[in-house]
């Protein structure tokens, strides 16, 4: 019966994000993984978490190899500049060191800037994956749980996750990620010249940002834990309902009925939490890699920032510690979506497992 | 975000700018002061929102809401019309078809009454409720002029109802059962709610 409800189930629209995942990191992905969605529901031996830790370490070495070329630039760049400065200092102490200092520094800041941007676009485009994806799994998850008789939670789940997913693709890609954005570029704008400093007003929407997402995020949990839950456990109680009426006034057939009620409604469970895990797979895979290229290139800064301190503290230093410091927010907003995406998952399967708990 | 992340490029332009200035100047006295300046102005641009608020102007904010509102109250207006007018014609509709319903029951009457009574309907009012139900058929008998029947049937006695005769005027009623009975047949309606008079003088 399972083999049948596996070929029944519309994977198609889940199947589409796997497929992408596969074509784009196909050489990093673990081989237990390198199979369809409908093998993944049918056969349990899983993805071997060794391997993907492999896999992971695997794309993290050859991102840092791909970076190298940032590295390098970063280091000549501002081990130049620096050697500009003091032999313009050792012949007169005009402001021409000066303006060469400043031609330096808009060169770096463009190359900041550009890869900055690059790490902005990859949050946003896997930002917006993950909804997407959460919108394709939800129709299959929420009809798995309708076919078992939980209307409540379905009614409560379905319009609930929808909207929050929605506003959280919305609120993350058009409000926190370009106020950090703008926070990152006042700050380096601000190292430029010490008599406009701007870290305040920098701070302030560094402050605005990160705090509009942790409060999204305790909404977030707090409504679907707590309601869904409470709305489970209301169908429960009308599933235990249901059966002990059809159990004890339908002479003779109910108790068969119910027997027969409850072979279908284990088999469904299984169907459901395995599909709710595959979908766990697929986003945590969807997750990964970008969250890896996020991590190296701040990593990359952080490194130049530490690397090129001895040299002497100046404005160009600080202000690539500055942009690994923020690109690191960055990739916690992405990281933060993906752990709020995923432990959406896990309460819905919780959440309609509880009422099996109660018959 | 739009208009947000002009304001931050303005800020950006005007920083850069400022240390450009700043690179041109001679190392003078005087630098102290542009600088100062270039700081007021800066404090201008970075002030520029909250200026905005305060000088938002309450009425021309308002003015869209206003007319919302405005427009929602119009839009009851013309409903409450709508619906006045459409009554008006529910209730000229209404008053035709009773009259058309009157006539025919009338003609249907006159059809049979003058052969086996000798009497015609000469006129015939339906009283109706709200639910469109007949609760009262008045009618006014006459006797036929059509027919010669009214020498051969005697006189249909009437009886005269004292307490009820006043408010009908001059008119009695009739209390003939079986004409009544006959009517009702005829009309497929209860007997109870027809009532008949007879013509003045006519007798």
């Amino acid at each position: 019966m399972e083999e049948q409800l596996i070929e029944e189930i519309p994977t198609d629209d889940i199947a589409r994000y796997w497929d992408d995942i596969q074509n784009e990191y196909s050489d990093y992905m673990p081989d237990s993984a390198k199979k369809t969605v409908k093998d993944m529901i049918k056969q349990d031996e899983g993805i071997s978490i060794v391997e993907g830790i492999k896999g992971v370490l695997k794309f993290l070495v050859l991102e840092v190899i791909e970076n190298g070329k940032l590295l390098g630039t970063l280091l000549l760049l501002t081990i130049f500049s620096r050697l500009l400065q003091t032999v313009h200092e050792a012949f007169d102490k005009s402001t021409v060191s000066k303006i060469a200092y400043f031609v330096v520094y808009i060169v770096l800041i463009y190359i900041v800037l550009s890869s900055f941007h690059q790490v902005f676009s990859y949050a946003r485009d896997t930002v917006t994956m993950m909804s997407d994806f959460m919108i394709a799994l939800l129709p299959l998850m929420l009809g798995l749980l309708a076919s078992f008789g939980q209307v409540i939670s379905v009614s409560f789940f379905h319009p609930v996750i929808i909207f929050m997913v929605h506003v959280s693709g919305l609120l993350i890609s058009k409000f926190i990620f370009p106020l950090l954005y703008l926070s990152a570029l006042l700050l380096i704008i601000g190292q430029l010249n010490e008599h406009f400093p701007l870290t305040h007003l920098a701070d302030l929407f560094k402050t605005v940002s990160v705090g509009s997402l942790v409060i999204f995020l305790s909404l977030f949990l707090g409504i679907i834990s707590i309601q869904g839950t409470a709305s489970a456990v209301q169908d429960g109680v009308a599933l235990k309902t249901t059966k002990f009426i059809t159990g004890n006034f339908i002479p003779v057939v109910g108790r068969t009925f119910t027997d027969a009620a409850d072979t279908v409604l284990s088999t469904l469970l299984l169907m459901k939490n395995t599909i709710g895990l595959v979908g766990l797979i697929i986003l945590i895979f969807i997750a990964v890699f970008p969250a890896i290229k996020i991590l190296v290139i701040s990593f990359i800064y952080k490194l130049c920032a530490a690397l090129l301190q001895p040299l002497g503290n100046n404005p160009v230093i600080s202000s690539l510690a500055i942009v690994s410091k923020h690109i690191m927010y960055i990739l916690a907003c992405v990281i933060t979506m993906a752990f709020m995406f995923v432990l959406t998952i896990i309460i819905m399967i919780i959440a309609s497992n509880i009422p099996l708990l109660l018959r | 975000m739009e208009i947000f992340s002009d304001w931050i490029t303005q800020i950006v332009l005007f920083i850069l700018l400022g240390t450009v200035i700043e690179l041109l100047l001679p190392d003078t006295r005087m630098k102290k002061y542009v600088n100062l300046i270039l700081g007021l102005l800066l404090l201008l641009i970075l002030s520029k929102p909250i200026l905005y608020l305060f000088s938002v102007d309450t009425e021309t904010v308002m003015r869209p809401f206003e007319q919302i509102i405005q427009e929602d109250s119009t839009y009851i207006d013309t409903e409450k019309e709508i619906n006045k007018q459409k009554n008006e014609i529910q209730a000229t509709q209404d008053a035709y078809i009773w009259n058309e319903i009157a006539a025919q029951l009338k003609q249907e009457a006159n059809d049979h009454l003058p052969e086996e009574y000798g009497q015609e309907l000469s006129n015939l009012q339906l009283k109706h409720d709200n639910d469109k139900e007949i609760t009262a058929v008045i009618g006014t008998l006459s006797s036929s002029s059509k027919t010669k029947s009214a020498d051969e049937h005697p006189i249909d006695q009437v009886e005269i109802d004292t307490t009820r005769s006043l408010e009908e005027g001059q008119g009695k009623k009739v209390k003939d059962k079986q004409l009544i009975n006959y009517l009702a047949d005829l009309w497929e309606l209860d007997a109870d709610i027809i009532h008949l008079e007879q013509e003045g003088g006519a007798n």
